[in-house]
């Protein structure tokens, strides 16, 4: 199968940036979506607390 | 809260294994199923995710120019948030372009890279986009950095419409052209028939739908960002 | 666009037409070149600084290529133009810095006139002192360089750059004044939207400098006077945007 030929090692480089990049926006947006999530609990968190204190 | 609809949603995921499946089928069409090009060797085949994420550029910032029109017509900020997610994805591309495009020029060119005029483009190009999310943000009222932002993105197309012309009318680049006329003397110029031009294609396809993806999936991140953002600033106002 | 969650929607200036521009279109260009030049002449402080600023690029520069007459000759375009470009951001930033600080701007701004003819009065202005800087210039790389840079048609290549790069650095300069750090965003976000037109006039002032034939440069004054068209064009449409309040 992997029988390539002439300039191998520039393809499978080119090929290893392309996955490298696209990999990365992906992760970078992945990450920024954690930490608004938690940022967001973390909002709801302290909402809740205010509600209840003012319940008391 | 944010709510979407759940069929846009349902759409959204779609689209996204959708883009998954294509990049994997097109990743074995461009390394299995297409032969290698006789004189290049493999190497050639880099050229099909070169030109695939070049395409991924050109349409998220032709799209930048859509949003900044848009904007600055209808001024609904939505527009503005499009704009941005349109360029940040552009700029990925664009940069997978430019490293492909010297992994390759290595072994063809004999030179990772050269200050060739559709190089030199290209590079401007890049740094137009990087220079929009610099004016971003170094303007602090939101409104007038939506404006700005909204002409910026127009003028900076100015550089894309650049790097795609400068090789059809300039004489003494080496870069080959695909498509099209050239008056150029190339380097490593191959003729798009039988399988590579259907790989070609596909991954032209593949490329684009994977821009869809990504721009939406930045839509939506942007949108929680201003979201969070905004609900922040109520808590401690209220604190 | 319905992907936003809470869609927000920006106030639009309100429009109120004036039924018809009580001074004439160009009468107005006129007047804001007339006054940008008196208010030059009367304080001096943006060509000043300007053609010091010339004067030692140049001196640094031919120090460093002194002895060799070869380096001189090929890169004599490279001077020319790295220097007329430096000058001409020193110079855009404080043209529109100038106004905006002493609120004159404002004042401007609420004159009943189009907002284009303002535009294209500051654009004149800021292209007449850098062409001064230009001529100037070449007069020093003639002597101090010992080549003739005195051509007819090389004046013709810097003319038509300097005009695609005061369009596109006034319209740029209008929104990095209101930028933090106004200073360093102005060429970076001038640089490479203006390269278009500078690789073009760069190529074809040294293609005519070395005296090569009419179809080696020809192509390249063409695409220049292009960009400088669509760059015209596409200022009149959009400065409207940027200094509307």
């Amino acid at each position: 199968m992997f029988d390539f030929g002439d300039n191998a090692d520039y393809m499978a480089m080119g090929y290893a940036v392309t996955g490298l990049f696209l990999g990365g926006m992906v992760l970078w947006m992945y990450l920024r979506y954690r930490v608004l999530g938690r940022e967001q609990d973390l909002i709801d968190q302290i909402e809740a607390e205010e509600r209840d204190g003012k319940n008391k | 809260m944010t709510d979407y609809s759940p069929q846009r949603t349902k759409i959204l995921q779609g689209v996204t294994i959708a883009a998954v499946v294509l990049f994997i089928i097109a990743i074995y069409l461009d390394l299995f199923w297409v032969g290698p090009e006789k004189t290049q060797g493999e190497a050639q085949r880099i050229f099909y995710v070169h030109l695939g994420s070049f395409l991924g550029s050109f349409i998220s910032f032709g799209a930048t120019v859509w949003a900044g029109f848009a904007y600055l017509r209808t001024r609904n900020v939505s527009w503005d948030i499009f704009g941005l997610a349109n360029v940040e994805i552009g700029l990925g591309f664009a940069a997978i372009t430019i490293v492909t495009g010297m992994t390759w020029a290595r072994p063809i060119w004999n030179t990772w890279w050269t200050w060739e005029p559709r190089l030199t483009s290209v590079a401007i190009m890049w740094l137009a986009y990087a220079a929009y999310i610099m004016l971003r943000s170094g303007i602090e009222d939101p409104e007038r950095r939506r404006r700005f932002a909204a002409v910026y993105g127009i003028v900076a197309f100015a550089s894309v419409l650049f790097t795609i012309i400068i090789i059809r009318v300039r004489p003494d680049t080496i870069h080959p052209v695909v498509a099209g006329p050239t008056q150029a003397d190339p380097e490593g110029g191959f003729s798009v028939t039988g399988r590579i031009r259907d790989t070609l294609f596909f991954n032209l396809f593949t490329f684009a739908v994977i821009t869809v993806v990504l721009v939406w999936h930045r839509i939506r991140l942007e949108n929680l960002s201003q979201q969070v953002q905004w609900r922040k600033i109520q808590v401690l106002s209220e604190l | 666009m319905s992907e936003t969650a809470h869609s927000k929607t920006d106030a639009k200036p309100k429009r109120t037409r004036v039924a018809r521009p009580v001074t004439p279109y160009w009468r107005v260009v006129r007047a804001v070149v007339w006054k940008d030049l008196r208010a030059e002449v009367r304080s001096r402080e943006m060509i000043n600084s300007m053609i010091l600023f010339t004067l030692m690029t140049v001196m640094v520069f031919s120090i460093a290529l002194e002895l060799d007459r070869e380096a001189r000759e090929s890169t004599v375009t490279g001077v020319l133009w790295v220097t007329i470009v430096f000058a001409g951001i020193l110079g855009l930033g404080r043209s529109l810095a100038a106004e905006k600080d002493r609120g004159s701007l404002d004042a401007l701004l609420l004159a009943p006139i189009d907002r284009s003819a303002l535009f294209f009065g500051k654009m004149i202005g800021n292209l007449l002192f850098v062409l001064v800087i230009a001529l100037i210039l070449m007069l020093l790389l003639t002597i101090l360089f010992n080549i003739s840079l005195m051509k007819p048609l090389l004046l013709a290549v810097v003319v038509l750059g300097c005009v695609g790069f005061t369009t596109v650095g006034t319209l740029l300069s209008s929104m990095s004044v209101y930028a933090r750090a106004r200073e360093a965003m102005l060429p970076i976000i001038l640089m490479p939207a203006v390269l278009p037109v500078l690789i073009f006039a760069v190529r074809s002032s040294a293609a005519i400098l070395e005296a090569k034939p009419r179809a080696d440069w020809f192509p390249d004054v063409q695409l220049l006077a292009v960009a400088d068209v669509l760059f015209i064009a596409a200022a009149y449409a959009l400065f409207d945007f940027v200094v509307e309040e």
